[in-house]
């Protein structure tokens, strides 16, 4: 295991994953891919390409019918539950197209949680790099608001801000414009350049915006659960 | 498996975030525990009036000289067929053997509390015109203060015996029109007797006794029934009124007596207060079942509405284990919080039984007692139904694929 540039985040090798007993549909007949730290990339492909299950897999939420992903050089295949949710929550962070924002918590509360389940529950330290999340991402005012009180773009910057708590090496992010204005992606767009730039946070967005999948660094496209 | 702080803090903002839900819920589960706690209050406080009145007038067990037996005139060899009536011996009022002895045995005897001597016949109190048949009781009233408190049911005068004093159940005290310093005689079944003087007048609370019972000092009893220094039986308390059968059983194979425990002699009863119990049983039973359900089902619809939740809660890093416990801290908070209000609920309803249910004369018809024990234990159970009927949620909760759960919810 190690922590340079030249191991990947995330490996995939000969990833396939299939769904059905009886008609079976693979959705991904063998990625290979890796995800160096700092890497900007954006994934792109038509409806029903696989980009949904690949991001899955990549973010260790759905395990692959074979092949293997390791995670800093690691193999995750034989982990169990609590080990791969502990290893999910470290390493990677997460920004739904529907946000997912639990309403039951404010904005502050929503940011923390990452870093409260890890820990068993809020503290000051979570609650002040919260609040500086939030600020970086432009809403800080807003922290104490409940999550359904906010805009859809603040409640997707709660989102990213909440994605950055654990400080992961990599975020994957599935169409976090797809529900937003033009004005509005434009903004979360950059913003997550930004943090790139800043932090070397490694990003993968899925889109279907072909627009901003050309602005990134490095472009993945998927086809019939083939990277091509 | 020890919920952690974060987990009792989503279970509880789920709760929050849910008020129509969960006011619904928290009401269910109350009027459960309610009904619980009225009912087994109420079953609780009529079976402990019965069993008081019963043993008003009852001791525990009884011991008395065993029957004798009918012994046949001719005894058939086995090459012998004899046609035969054998008719039932008349059973005498006799002494007990020995009965100092004994009644110093018997104390001693582990369950037993305290034993008594009692020299009882039937006779008649004849004063004036009237002549009433009576059941002569003849006692010692402190040795007998234990077994039945007579002191504490007397309706008029003292509780004493000395010089010949006499304490008349109440309806007998009204059928002679006696009262308190009155003059009577009291004659055994030949006919022989004397007078006695009226110390008290007691009611215990059961008519055969209010209407026979003639208490006398042991000593005139023994003389007035001509038992010559014996007495008829021993009465005896146990310490749990409930072994009292058991103790009698034991006492029976140990001695040459005849022992009946109270529960014997009063079989319907007790078949009615078990039957009672049973009943009340099925009702907390089908009670706690609906509870459950209604909980459950809560729940399991507050999973649904939150699949997309606990997906990214998943996502974020909770385990499995982390999504089964916010729900079954939610089960169980439900349970104990329906707890506190239903025995709020339950009290006021037994609070409005005894101001409202009352006999002719206005009394409550009997003592309903909201004990602490009952208390703890109705919040136990709704606690502990609360988690059972959240298992079935919390199981499908953490079921759910977070990938799945994410895209669709």
């Amino acid at each position: 295991m190690g922590d340079d540039d030249t191991t990947p985040i995330l490996r995939l090798e000969e990833v396939r994953r299939s769904f059905g007993d009886v008609v079976i549909t693979e959705a991904l007949k063998g990625i290979d891919l890796e995800i160096f730290p700092g890497e900007f990339t954006s994934l792109v492909g038509p409806s029903g390409s696989g980009k949904s299950t690949l991001l899955n897999i990549m973010g260790l939420l759905d395990r692959p019918t074979s092949g293997r992903v390791l995670v800093h050089g690691d193999d995750t295949t034989t982990l169990d539950d609590q080990a791969i949710t502990r290893l999910r929550g470290r390493t990677l962070g997460f920004v739904f197209q529907f946000h997912h924002l639990l309403t039951a918590f404010s904005v502050l509360e929503n940011v923390m949680m990452p870093a409260a389940l890890d820990g068993g529950g809020f503290t000051q330290e979570m609650r002040e790099r919260a609040l500086e999340l939030l600020d970086a991402v432009g809403i800080a005012s807003q922290a104490d608001k409940n999550a359904r009180q906010i805009s859809g773009g603040q409640q997707q910057r709660v989102a990213i801000a909440r994605a950055l708590m654990m400080e992961p090496d990599l975020v994957l992010a599935d169409e976090p414009t797809g529900n937003l204005d033009t004005a509005s992606a434009a903004v979360v767009f950059e913003l997550l350049q930004k943090i790139n730039d800043d932090t070397g946070t490694a990003f993968l967005l899925v889109t279907h915006d072909t627009e901003l999948a050309e602005a990134c660094p490095r472009e993945l496209r998927i086809v019939d659960g083939l990277l091509c | 498996m020890i919920p952690r702080r974060i987990e009792w803090y989503i279970a509880y903002r789920f709760l929050r975030e849910g008020s129509t839900q969960t006011l619904l819920i928290f009401a269910g589960a109350a009027v459960g525990v309610a009904v619980v706690v009225f009912l087994t209050a109420l079953i609780g406080g009529l079976q402990e009036s019965l069993i008081d009145t019963t043993l008003g007038s009852q001791p525990h067990i009884v011991v008395e000289r065993l029957d004798e037996e009918t012994r046949p005139v001719y005894t058939a060899s086995s090459t012998e067929a004899v046609f035969s009536r054998v008719q039932p011996r008349t059973q005498r009022e006799r002494p007990l053997n020995r009965w100092q002895q004994l009644a110093d045995q018997l104390g001693a005897e582990p369950g037993v509390a305290a034993v008594a001597p009692v020299a009882s016949g039937p006779g008649f109190a004849v004063r004036g015109n009237s002549r009433k048949p009576i059941q002569v009781l003849g006692i010692r009233p402190d040795e007998y203060t234990p077994i039945i408190d007579l002191e504490d049911r007397l309706t008029a005068g003292d509780y004493s015996l000395d010089g010949s004093g006499v304490i008349l159940g109440s309806t007998l005290a009204r059928d002679l029109g006696a009262d308190i310093g009155d003059r009577l005689r009291l004659v055994n079944a030949a006919g022989e007797g004397r007078t006695f003087t009226v110390r008290g007048i007691v009611d215990v609370g059961a008519e055969a006794a209010n209407e026979s019972w003639a208490i006398i000092a042991l000593r005139d009893a023994q003389s007035l029934l001509d038992l010559r220094g014996g007495v008829t039986r021993l009465e005896l308390t146990v310490d749990e009124i409930f072994e009292a059968e058991s103790i009698a059983a034991r006492l029976r194979q140990t001695y040459p007596v005849q022992s009946t425990s109270w529960q014997e002699a009063n079989r319907d009863l007790l078949t009615g207060l078990r039957s009672q119990s049973a009943s009340s049983t099925m009702i907390t039973v089908f009670v706690i079942i609906a509870v459950a359900l209604g909980i459950a089902s809560v729940l399991i619809v507050s999973v649904v509405q939150r699949r997309g939740q606990i997906g990214v809660l998943r996502a974020m890093g909770a385990p499995m284990s982390s999504v089964v416990r916010v729900f079954l801290i939610q089960g169980a908070l439900v349970g104990l919080v329906g707890s506190v209000l239903g025995t709020l609920f339950g009290w006021l309803l037994v609070l409005f039984f005894v101001t409202f249910a009352r006999d002719p004369e206005g009394d409550s018809l009997f003592p309903i007692d909201l004990t602490p024990e009952l208390v703890i234990g109705a919040s136990i159970l709704a606690t502990i139904t609360g988690l059972i009927a959240a298992v079935a949620p919390a199981r499908q909760a953490a079921r759910l694929d977070p990938s799945d759960a994410i895209n669709n919810g």
